[in-house]
């Protein structure tokens, strides 16, 4: 099977979300303050929604998902379900607005990442785990704030990453067709 | 093809909108072991995950042992100084559980089974941010079993909730989806730890007419679970009369670093309840058991 830039490009993508998840687990979450909990992979997977090919995304954000599921706690298929969301709401918005704009690019990220936590917030609800909403948001608004503020520039290094094989995919004579 | 290229974002909208309402109908359940795809997904992404770990360790190990040197000094040197202290105390510890394990003989009570202990690193933490667990470096290859309790030198940490060939998730005592059979150590009155979203531990369902105090010492019942008696879960910090005049929130502070936790002691004995379903049916109805169980740990 020849392997041109899309398929180089699509492998390389899915080794950087498995890196992210890896990253995540073992490194971001190993931070006593809430300050650095910057949940990249959200990141990546908007991007991933907004930048690339529905089929493909979908494949990637789905593996996404499951290996996510393998290291949390959270009920069964959260993620699934959470990824699934910021993949149609990524979608919608990216039809509906041009993302060139740094604000409405931090809009988009800051309105699916209350998405993350409004779900987490009914999780808890409704296991009666949230004797006190004001605990949630204590531990819930630094890592919304600061993955916020993360997100311009890692979408920034993400497109820069995408970039690189835009260039190649010039010179490659060789195309596949998206899926969708 | 040319329908999916037609209309696959519109069915895709469709699956976002029915995913949440299917997912807060399915009565929002953990599985305590890796489903099939889990675990093709997990063999999938374990390359990364080999080069990953040897990466952070690497940097680690060089950061551990090179760099963050500040206070290794002064460390050591109060570290020989315990160590003193702790062997002299060890002989008298001695001294008396063979004077103890006399009299039990002479009592005829039940001798205490020998604590068979394993250490773990952890390699992982929660990446969800919001729930409590870790990952451990040990897992079916080296005996453990789900329902297995998890502990440090300051006291309890977890309950192993999934074990796969390599690693086992622990869940800490401070999640709240954790519960533990517990007494307070002053007055032997018996209690539920429940872990929650906060920080502090929650004291639940004490038995009518306990009277907690702060700075009270809250440890395991031994009655349940896989905890033996008497290790320490933490200490009461915060004591407020609810509105309804009858109950208190009771906010306990464990015992454990568990947000700088770097290792900790797996106690290989099997939960009591865990044991006797796999005695009486096997281990594979016990896994079936495990699987079919609330997501609540139970210690």
């Amino acid at each position: 099977m020849l392997l041109n830039f899309r398929r180089f490009h699509f492998l390389a993508s899915t080794v950087l979300i498995v890196f992210v998840v890896y990253f995540q687990a073992y490194v971001l979450a190993a931070f006593q303050t809430p300050w650095l909990h910057v949940d990249l992979i959200s990141i990546v997977i908007v991007f991933t929604a907004i930048e690339h090919f529905l089929g493909s995304a979908l494949l990637r954000i789905l593996f996404a998902a499951v290996l996510m599921q393998t290291f949390s706690w959270v009920p069964s298929n959260f993620y699934l379900m959470y990824f699934l969301i910021a993949l149609v709401f990524a979608n919608l918005v990216s039809r509906l607005v041009v993302l060139y704009s740094v604000f409405v690019q931090f809009l988009t990220f800051a309105g699916i990442f209350l998405i993350k936590f409004v779900l987490l917030y009914l999780v808890f609800h409704f296991s009666n785990q949230v004797e006190d909403p004001w605990l949630f948001f204590e531990r819930a608004v630094p890592s919304f704030v600061v993955t916020t503020i993360c997100a311009v520039p890692v979408f920034w290094f993400l497109t820069t990453f995408d970039s690189m094989f835009e260039v190649h995919r010039a010179q490659d004579r060789s195309t596949v067709d998206p899926i969708f | 093809m040319r329908i999916l290229k037609r209309y696959g974002f519109a069915i895709l909208v469709v699956v976002g909108i029915l995913s949440p309402l299917a997912f807060f109908s399915s009565g929002l359940e953990r599985r305590k072991e890796l489903s099939a795809v889990e675990r093709v997904v997990y063999y999938a992404g374990k390359p990364v995950q080999v080069v990953f770990s040897f990466f952070t360790e690497t940097v680690r190990n060089v950061w551990d042992s090179y760099i963050d040197l500040r206070d290794a000094r002064e460390e050591a040197g109060r570290l020989r100084e315990q160590n003193l202290e702790l062997s002299v105390r060890l002989q008298m510890f001695r001294e008396l559980e063979a004077e103890n394990s006399r009299l039990r003989q002479l009592l005829n009570f039940v001798k205490h089974v020998d604590l068979k202990f394993l250490s773990g690193e952890v390699k992982a933490n929660d990446p969800s941010f919001m729930y409590r667990s870790v990952r451990l470096n040990r897992g079916e290859q080296d005996a453990v079993l789900p329902g297995m309790a998890v502990v440090t030198g300051q006291g309890v940490v977890g309950v192993v909730m999934r074990v796969m060939d390599k690693f086992c998730d622990v869940l800490l005592v401070t999640d709240p989806n954790s519960e533990l059979d517990v007494i307070v150590a002053r007055n032997r009155r018996r209690g539920i730890i429940a872990g929650s979203v906060g920080r502090y531990m929650k004291f639940k369902y004490s038995e009518r007419g306990t009277r907690v105090q702060v700075g009270d010492e809250i440890v395991t019942s031994g009655l349940t679970g896989a905890f033996p008696p008497g290790i320490s879960v933490g200490r009461v910090s915060f004591i407020k009369d609810d509105d309804d005049g009858v109950s208190q929130t009771i906010e306990v502070e464990p015992n454990a670093n568990l947000s700088e936790l770097s290792e900790a002691l797996i106690l290989l004995q099997p939960s009591r309840e865990v044991e006797v379903i796999r005695k009486v049916g096997g281990n594979d109805w016990m896994r079936k058991i495990i699987e079919s169980s609330p997501s609540r740990s139970g210690g």
